[in-house]
């Protein structure tokens, strides 16, 4: 599409768009643990490190795209093995001033993932210095790789009860909501075009009743 | 069940110390293993063989090397990257994989499980004492000697009460042990990505170049602390190039070859082994003997004594002297002594077996056919002769030496002055 009709407010209204659909509606979160390799003792022969210092971990709302775990039994038993793939949104993260990496890791429920590629998605209409997001692709990091405690709703497994996500909370451009800092920005809003709204962000509880989106509030 | 960590020993017991019973006093050397050869391995390309490209500007850069083992993070985030701003690999690249372990090395490398190996000898701490003790250098005034000037043996050159020469002979001795190396194979694979056929030349020109023996096609190489293996590359360099399938592929030439490093593990330090390095001192000897002579002068050899005795006094040693020599009829101690600076080693008439002591029930050594030349008076006559013996036999067990009279000299008085 020529430059002409896709002018830096198109772009901007196309990415707010996407912000919403993220991080306003579907509500999907993970959570990024950058490896500190400038801190981390590597092995200067072998290049890995068994004990990896990383930086806190990052919450980043995403499109998950999840996949049951592959299941290879053998005669030592069975062995349960998840991939995933992540879409994350390219101007959210150059908003926060944040760059994905390979070898990172991510998690998402209680399982960890090695990041095993970051691959830019597309660009907007042709645009080479405007693309929509990138897709993780991650290999579940087996116990040993990483070793932390998981964050965010889990699911029920054989030994712990499910985690149960306690209230959902839009963002809409808002510096803050009841759950803290956003860190959002929405460019339409913050270049004037568009107003603040005016109901601000509505949240779901886990009561089962109290929905901003059915006028419980 | 156990393995050679756990095995029971008892004193006294007759079975092979495997090296890791509880005798002997723990010390610490540095260790060796597979890791060690990986890393001397490594350094053989990326330090001591000087891989360089020349790049369009005239630029000298060094080309990366790459052990093919390294997590997705570290790779990416080297200090020196191996990948441009977009990902991409840069080439020139050498990439070094270890392809295989064997757990068995050349038969004329491996050495048999002994047990145990001794890899050091030398003076005890306490050998000063002892030596006081003894007065082995027949001083006059030593309050604490055990035995009499007079009932001494010779000493030593000495100087103004210097020791102008070493002179082992009875002492106290620590020997340090390990148990017997495990000897391995490893084989790595090198490949050498580049671009040009040029750069790739450069290479392959600068690895065939370097190899210590030519034609072996060997390189030593040596770990941080000390050890050292032979690197035996095969004599096939292996191309493998796109050039035959440039429309799908671009255009990278590959050449691979092939290494075998024959090593061994030494004191692995590890969760759960003990430390197998042991030092043990020899028991104090007590021996009753009368000694009166001079050994013939030490034979020295054309060959380096590798016999550890041959290096007790290494640590006195300088680089000018000479190395100990091995010869038949020579003892190591001998030739330590003469190596660390002796003249000529003036030991004691008893023959090349030093294991005489006083409870020693071992196995009797024999030994035949060693000179002595004994300077003694003739007990009828009176006169100075000097008699040359040689000996039969020599028996631990029983203390006994049986010596025969091959030659009777009569001595003057200038003889024995001159002497």
């Amino acid at each position: 599409m020529a430059r002409l009709f896709i002018t830096p407010r198109e772009i901007d209204f196309i990415s707010d768009l996407n912000k919403e659909i993220v991080k306003d509606i579907i509500g999907q979160k993970i959570y990024y643990y950058p490896v500190r390799a400038d801190i981390t003792s590597i092995h200067d022969i072998y290049e890995e490190s068994i004990e990896k210092i990383f930086d806190p971990p990052v919450e980043i709302d995403a499109l998950v795209d999840w996949s049951p775990a592959e299941i290879k039994t053998n005669k030592f038993g069975t062995d349960k093995f998840h991939n995933i793939e992540v879409r994350v949104h390219a101007r959210d993260l150059s908003d926060k001033n944040f760059r994905m990496k390979m070898g990172d890791f991510i998690s998402y429920g209680s399982i960890f993932f090695e990041l095993t590629q970051v691959n830019t998605v597309s660009k907007i209409f042709g645009q080479v210095e405007h693309v929509t997001g990138y897709k993780l692709t991650g290999k579940q990091a087996r116990e040993g790789l990483i070793d932390k405690k998981p964050l965010g709703p889990q699911a029920l497994t054989y030994d712990t009860e499910p985690v149960v996500q306690e209230q959902f909370v839009q963002q809409r451009g808002a510096e803050q909501n009841d759950l803290g800092p956003t860190n959002d920005r929405r460019e339409l809003q913050a270049d004037g075009k568009l107003d603040t709204p005016l109901t601000g962000p509505k949240k779901v509880t886990n009561d089962g009743v109290s929905s901003s989106f059915y006028g419980d509030e | 069940m156990s393995t050679r960590f756990n095995t029971k020993r008892k004193y006294g017991d007759k079975s092979i110390d495997l090296g890791y019973s509880e005798t002997g006093e723990r010390v610490d050397v540095p260790s060796c293993g597979i890791e060690d050869i990986d890393r001397a391995f490594f350094n053989l390309f990326d330090k001591d063989i000087p891989i360089v490209y020349a790049k369009k500007d005239g630029e000298i850069k060094k080309v990366p090397i790459i052990f093919s083992t390294g997590e997705r993070f570290a790779i990416n985030r080297r200090k020196e990257p191996v990948r441009d701003k977009n990902g991409a690999l840069i080439i020139p690249l050498v990439t070094i994989s270890r392809t295989g372990l064997d757990q068995k090395a050349d038969r004329l490398v491996e050495m048999g499980d002994i047990g145990t190996i001794d890899i050091k000898r030398r003076l005890s701490k306490e050998d000063a004492v002892y030596q006081r003790l003894i007065n082995s250098q027949n001083f006059k005034n030593v309050d604490e000697a055990t035995s009499r000037r007079e009932n001494q043996t010779s000493a030593g050159r000495t100087l103004g009460g210097r020791l102008l020469e070493p002179s082992l002979g009875v002492g106290i001795y620590e020997t340090i042990t390990i148990p017997t190396p495990k000897f391995f194979t490893l084989t790595y694979e090198i490949t050498l990505w580049t671009q040009y056929v040029q750069h790739s030349n450069d290479i392959l020109t600068l690895i065939m170049s370097s190899y210590h023996n030519v034609k072996a096609r060997t390189c030593r190489i040596e770990t941080d602390s000390g050890y050292w293996f032979v690197a035996t590359f095969d004599s096939d360099i292996s191309t493998d190039n796109t050039f035959d399938n440039m429309t799908d592929d671009e255009r990278v030439i590959k050449n691979s070859l092939k290494a075998t490093v024959q090593g061994f593990i030494i004191n692995p330090k590890l969760p759960g082994i003990p430390s197998g390095v042991r030092k043990l001192s020899s028991a104090t000897q007590i021996s009753f003997e009368i000694i009166n002579g001079v050994n013939d002068q030490v034979q020295r050899g054309n060959v380096q004594d590798m016999r550890i005795d041959g290096h007790i006094l290494d640590n006195i040693a300088t680089v000018d002297d000479p190395v100990p020599l091995q010869a038949i009829g020579s003892s190591p101690s001998s030739q330590s002594a003469m190596a660390a600076g002796g003249l000529q080693t003036a030991g004691t008439s008893k023959i090349l077996n030093p294991d005489t002591s006083v409870g020693d029930t071992g196995t009797s050594s024999t030994m035949v056919n060693s000179v002595t030349r004994t300077l003694t008076e003739d007990p009828i006559t009176g006169q100075q002769v000097e008699i040359t013996l040689k000996a039969r036999r020599v028996s631990n067990a029983h203390g006994e030496e049986v010596l025969t009279n091959i030659r009777k000299t009569f001595k003057t008085n200038n003889d024995l002055k001159s002497r």
